[in-house]
């Protein structure tokens, strides 16, 4: 609580000061809103992050080093939670191939791209399916994205990606009643 | 209402802090900015990794020791593009946090300063007013506990002063008012002495016409003792008036009334504007126009008229007396209106002490014009009631 509350109060000074001084604008991070299909025990969810590598980002991309993008899904009616999971995506680039492979745990698959647009359209996705009973009933999902410290081996450093999401962490927010079709 | 604003000490403090301190951050902060922002674009033309793709190494180990400077090479830019932006991140949240900090800092020094000089201006207010006690705890900052030290001495220098000036002061209104009541009890002392020494000693030598110079002898001796009488009720007068019973009146007719006995004997020249009101104790009134006559009468000689005016201005009846008789002295212009003070020979000098002690208590304003040798005016400035 106290973790999220200070962590909110930072991203607003950081983006106050920006505004104030400074022509930089990083990344405003924004999860679009969740899509879901019902299949008949899969719950098929899919949300994407937009804005979220706007600037910034193509060299650390480029960097040789793995580039993670965390997030989280939590599934909980009013008093328990049915599911909660943390999905990664990643992306390795190749200097000398010059392609970027990107991997995805939630749909558990491995692309190589050589384009930047399409490595950053499939590192922003989060595609699951979701084991779901019909008695969860009305049901809250939430997902939320951040990025991890990286470490690059070579340069001996560790480097907080969240600095360019200005600390900010996006959540989606969606409600189903899964005793009836979506 | 036209409102002009005057920056005080706290006002220019604070524009020169925030042109000079903050407006110097934010120009720096803005030249780094922009030398970051170059660095970043210069950074992105560096496309060594891409160019040395381009090269096909014949030997296995060429080629692999490529990749490592390749890998090397992109996390270099990598790591370099990302402190950059961190940098310009982090200086706008270090100016931010910086000027904040700044401020409070700035404006805590400034309450230390700017707060006691307040409570300078007003102790200085309550010394302007007359108290003298006020004292100031000596605490803030070196220059402020100094200050406030001179200040404590000063207000305890002044009450002694204080001290000793009203003993001064009381000594000398005895003194004054011994001289005078010797002087006005002497004079009719001396008369009623030489018509009993009269009376006396023509008893011893011819007691059969004591007789015939009795009736003068009395009349003296009366006359005399009325002027005792007149003396005490002049010193009686002053020490009285303390409050006024206000009425509203007219004073034109007031005047005409006044004036009515006094035209037997001498020459007044009125010009009444009538229909003014004014709130004022009747009987002061009377008693201030009344002294003021009396004193123009005293001063000029009998065929010299006295000119009586009333008009009025704006929202105040002015009342003007003016003689045409010896004027008053410019250096003793300024005290006539002080008890016991006169350069007649008859009189106690309570007179117009007691005009100007009326019109206190009354709101209204007495003035005085004089020239020597060529006559004195006397204004009174009194508010018209609405």
């Amino acid at each position: 609580m106290l973790e999220t509350l200070s962590a909110k109060v930072m991203a607003g000074l950081v983006s106050l000061s920006m505004f104030l001084f400074s022509t930089y604008t990083g990344n405003d991070p924004q999860l679009s809103s969740i899509r879901a299909t019902m299949g008949r025990s899969y719950l098929q969810l899919n949300t994407r992050l937009e804005h979220a590598f706007d600037n910034d980002f193509p060299e650390l991309f480029k960097s040789g080093t793995t580039i993670p993008v965390h997030f989280r899904l939590e599934i909980k009616s009013k008093k328990q939670v049915h599911w909660s999971k943390q999905y990664t995506n990643s992306s390795r680039y190749d200097s000398s191939t010059g392609f970027w492979s990107v991997s995805q745990s939630a749909a558990s698959r491995s692309v190589k791209f050589s384009s930047y647009q399409q490595m950053i359209a499939a590192v922003a996705e989060l595609d699951c399916s979701i084991p779901y009973e019909s008695n969860w009933g009305d049901v809250n999902v939430k997902v939320e994205a951040w990025l991890p410290t990286v470490s690059f081996d070579k340069m001996d450093r560790k480097v907080n990606l969240m600095v360019l999401w200005n600390y900010q962490r996006p959540v989606a927010k969606a409600s189903y009643n899964l005793r009836k079709p979506l | 209402m036209k409102f002009i604003y005057h920056p005080g000490l706290r006002s220019w403090i604070i524009m020169l802090f925030v042109v000079v301190s903050i407006g110097g951050l934010v120009l720096l902060n803005s030249f780094l900015q922009n030398q970051q922002r170059q660095i970043e674009k210069d950074l992105a033309k560096l496309n060594f990794a891409e160019e040395l793709r381009e090269f096909h190494f014949t030997q296995p180990e060429d080629s692999l020791r490529a990749r490592q400077i390749m890998d090397t090479f992109s996390q270099a830019k990598g790591v370099m593009s990302f402190t950059l932006s961190r940098s310009r991140m982090y200086s706008s949240f270090f100016l931010l946090l910086i000027i904040v900090a700044s401020i409070v800092v700035f404006m805590i020094l400034l309450s230390r300063i700017i707060n006691p000089l307040r409570e300078l201006q007003k102790a200085t207010d309550e010394v302007r007013r007359g108290n003298f006690s006020v004292h100031l705890p000596e605490t803030g900052i070196h220059e402020i506990k100094l200050l406030k030290s001179s200040f404590n001495t000063m207000g305890r220098e002044l009450e002694a002063i204080q001290k000793r000036l009203l003993v001064a002061e009381k000594e000398m209104i005895w003194k004054d008012l011994s001289r005078v009541l010797a002087h006005e009890i002497k004079n009719p002392l001396t008369p009623i002495q030489l018509a009993i020494q009269r009376l006396e000693e023509r008893y011893q030598d011819d007691p059969e016409t004591v007789i015939k110079i009795l009736p003068d002898s009395i009349a003296v001796i009366q006359q005399e003792i009325e002027n005792l009488r007149l003396l005490a009720q002049d010193f009686s007068n002053y020490a009285r008036v303390t409050q006024a019973r206000k009425e509203l009146f007219d004073p034109a007719q007031s005047i005409e009334e006044i004036c009515r006995s006094y035209r037997d004997n001498r020459k007044l020249d009125l010009d009444l504007e009538p229909d003014h009101q004014i709130n004022f104790d009747p009987t002061h009134f009377y008693q201030i126009i009344t002294n003021i006559l009396q004193n123009a009468m005293d001063a000029s000689e009998p065929d010299k008229p006295i000119a009586i005016s009333l008009t009025h201005e704006r929202d105040f009846v002015i009342i003007s007396i003016r003689d045409q008789g010896s004027g008053i002295d410019a250096e003793d212009l300024h005290r006539i209106f002080e008890p016991y003070f006169s350069r007649k020979s008859k009189g106690t000098g309570l007179g117009l002490a007691l005009v100007k002690k009326l019109c206190e208590i009354n709101g209204a304003i007495p003035r005085v014009k004089s020239k020597l040798n060529e006559g004195s005016e006397f204004i009174l400035i009194i508010e018209e009631a609405p």
